[in-house]
């Protein structure tokens, strides 16, 4: 039976067999929305007296959290901002926090900047820069500009920067920040274009390596592919896309050294695995075979090591039934209790992390196996069963999830504002989430270029339909306005469909990590429930070896 | 195991008492419970029960076990690109509960 619900199946039909052409025909509805855009705007400056309030933070030493602003009465407008748009800020890029019809005249205002030194533990104070200022708007449209400055040993202060609308130079700074924030799609709508704008970093060069690597395995020249891997897991660069190729480098060294039943040099690999991190869980259930694995001279070929390929295939499997321990790395090892009990060290960490990472879940059991190889049975019976328990409420979350990517609740909660910039990379998407199944979304890369490719046309329809509504509010017998409406209507109209298909290849990707997770729940809960009722079933009168 | 061989011997006791309840039933004396070593099987008279009988064998051990290993890592080479992506996702991700851990103190 399917795990995709039947509303579903129906949706993603489109998305596979349109998929190839949706590309070209998204740059060209762009285009033709950020023509209307400028023309809107245009318009827009002619008929209304806005004020635009911009925020700034180019200081080397501090880093700008989260602002609250308040013009006379109106809502206080709060932002808080995400990693790249604080990096976006020190490097000069400019936010657009609101813009808004003011009346001319006198106005007031309010500011909280809340900000912190970089490098902040949590020690160090944070600084919270008020302001309260007032202004005269006249009936042209105006800007102010917030400005972070640094205090140098001082305190930082902040000022406020007037303008007449909206300059190039502000237009291109607007731009500079949405690039550098990774949404190059508002950049673009914010023209005029944007150039010599440098790479925030180049590319990794040990990606090029890991790769390497990996040809050479193939091609069977393993010590210089070993060679290669230890270089770059031992590398001492900290930006974040070297830390992230360093650990995957560490994790398939680790890996190979178990495959090669070489314990040491596997747990010298996953030590270097930074924890928490992505590659973080894998590296702790590897560390843990690691400990049973025999190590220096009995590394390779010693006592016991090749056992299990030395018997015949039927006393293989008997032994790996007989034996909790399943792995091929651990399998026909004569294992020490000092060793099983090295090894429950970094299983009983992996068991309690997230219980919908097939990974972790695999750590749950095999703590429950090591603990019955230590003839602690009345506790492995207790690890079983929480065991059970925690992946029966995994399975339960699934399903409740499964439903919502049916009917379009998940993307619906996903595409909603939540007034920061953490939502852009789904940091902050359910905050339970974070612990469960969204790491295994935004770490599967055909879910994020889903997602990455839907942002840009997401931003079209809300664009225009922001536009529409603008429109709506201006004198309904200017012929530019109707002519302008007709178009922003028809170019919506274009743009339903494609949207929908790029919502329903992001809903694919979303539902393969899920169908993912679901049937490794299902087998481990199989499993658990069967090593249970091993528990329960007594062996025979003169059984050799079986489970109690 | 033991289950199944009592199961092999329920399935006659079950047949046996199914034959004598209609006699039972007919000359109104009370009902003899049988006295056969076995499985008592309890059920809903309203729902529909169905037995299978299967004959015994010794299970095989293959039968029982699976591929070992079901976690291994793959030996696949990155696309630059995509890595850096999710580079920056596990930076934002990292940040985000930092920034969390650091507003509560």
């Amino acid at each position: 039976m399917s795990v995709i619900p039947r509303p579903l199946r129906i949706l993603l039909l489109p998305a596979v067999l349109l998929l190839p052409t949706l590309a070209p025909a998204q740059d060209d509805l762009f285009s033709e929305a950020l023509v209307i855009h400028h023309q809107v705007e245009a318009l827009q400056r002619q008929n209304r007296s806005t004020l635009g309030v911009y925020v700034g933070a180019a200081v080397n030493d501090l880093i700008l959290r989260r602002v609250e602003v308040q013009i006379d009465d109106l809502p206080v407008r709060k932002y808080e901002y995400g990693s790249f748009e604080a990096e976006a800020l020190r490097r000069g890029g400019l936010h657009r926090l609101l813009v808004a019809d003011v009346e001319p005249g006198a106005h007031r205002l309010r500011a909280r900047f809340f900000v912190r030194r970089i490098g902040a533990t949590p020690d160090t104070p944070r600084f919270v820069l008020t302001l309260t200022e007032t202004f005269n708007k006249s009936n042209v449209p105006m800007s102010l500009e917030f400005a972070v400055q640094s205090g140098g040993r001082g305190p930082a202060t902040l000022r406020v920067l007037r303008s007449d609308g909206r300059s190039d130079a502000l237009r291109q700074r607007v731009a500079r920040y949405a690039e550098d924030a990774r949404v190059n799609w508002v950049a673009a709508a914010e023209g005029p274009p944007v150039s010599a704008i440098p790479d925030p970093a180049p590319p990794s060069q040990n990606v090029g390596l890991f790769n390497a690597s990996l040809i050479l395995f193939r091609n069977g020249r393993r010590e210089q592919a070993l060679d290669m891997l230890e270089r770059i897991g031992t590398g001492d660069d900290d930006t974040p896309d070297e830390q992230l190729v360093r650990d995957l480098a560490n994790l398939t060294l680790g890996y190979q050294m178990l495959r090669e039943r070489n314990g040491a040099a596997a747990k010298d690999a996953f030590g270097r695995v930074r924890s928490p991190g992505p590659y973080a869980n894998p590296a702790l259930l590897g560390l843990g075979w690691a400990a049973l694995l025999p190590s220096g001279a009995r590394a390779r070929g010693g006592r016991g090591a090749d056992r299990l390929a030395d018997m015949a295939p039927d006393q293989a499997d008997e032994l790996r039934r007989r034996d909790p321990l399943r792995y091929n790395w651990s399998q026909g090892v004569d294992i020490s209790d000092r060793s099983l009990r090295a090894a429950l060290t970094a299983w009983n960490e992996l068991a309690l992390r997230n219980p919908f990472d097939p990974v972790v879940q695999e750590g749950m059991l095999v703590v429950a196996y090591a603990l019955q190889r230590l003839d602690a049975h009345a506790q492995a019976q207790q690890q079983y069963e929480t065991t059970i328990a925690r992946l029966e409420r995994v399975r339960t979350r699934l399903d409740e999830l499964l439903l919502e990517l049916g009917d379009g609740r998940l993307f619906e909660r996903i595409d909603a504002d939540p007034g920061h910039g953490w939502r852009r990379w789904l940091a902050d998407f359910d905050a339970d989430a974070q612990n469960g199944y969204m790491p295994l979304l935004t770490t599967d890369t055909d879910f994020v270029d889903a997602i990455e490719a839907r942002r840009p046309l997401l931003f079209q329809v809300r664009l225009l339909a922001q536009h529409a509504e603008a429109l709506a509010a201006m004198p309904q017998d200017d012929a530019r306005v109707r002519a302008l409406q007709q178009r922003i209507a028809e170019l919506q109209q274009r743009s339903a469909g494609p949207l929908a298909q790029a919502t329903a290849r992001a809903g694919a990707a979303a539902l393969a990590v899920l169908q993912r997770i679901a049937v490794s729940t299902d087998a481990y809960l199989v499993d658990a429930r069967f090593a249970l009722a091993r528990i329960y079933d007594p062996p025979p009168a003169g059984g050799n070896g079986a489970m109690p | 195991m033991r289950r199944n061989r009592a199961c092999a011997f329920g399935a006659p006791a079950l047949v046996w008492g199914l034959l004598a309840m209609p006699a039972a039933a007919q000359d109104e004396q009370p009902a003899v419970t049988p006295e056969v070593d076995g499985t008592t099987i309890v059920g809903d008279r309203d729902t529909a029960v169905g037995l299978f009988v299967a004959p015994w064998q010794e299970p095989s051990a293959s039968a029982l076990d699976r591929t070992p290993g079901p976690y291994d890592v793959p030996m696949q080479p990155v696309d630059i690109e995509r890595f850096r992506r999710l580079a920056d996702y596990d930076r934002v991700s990292r940040d985000y509960a930092r920034e969390r851990w650091l507003e509560g103190r």
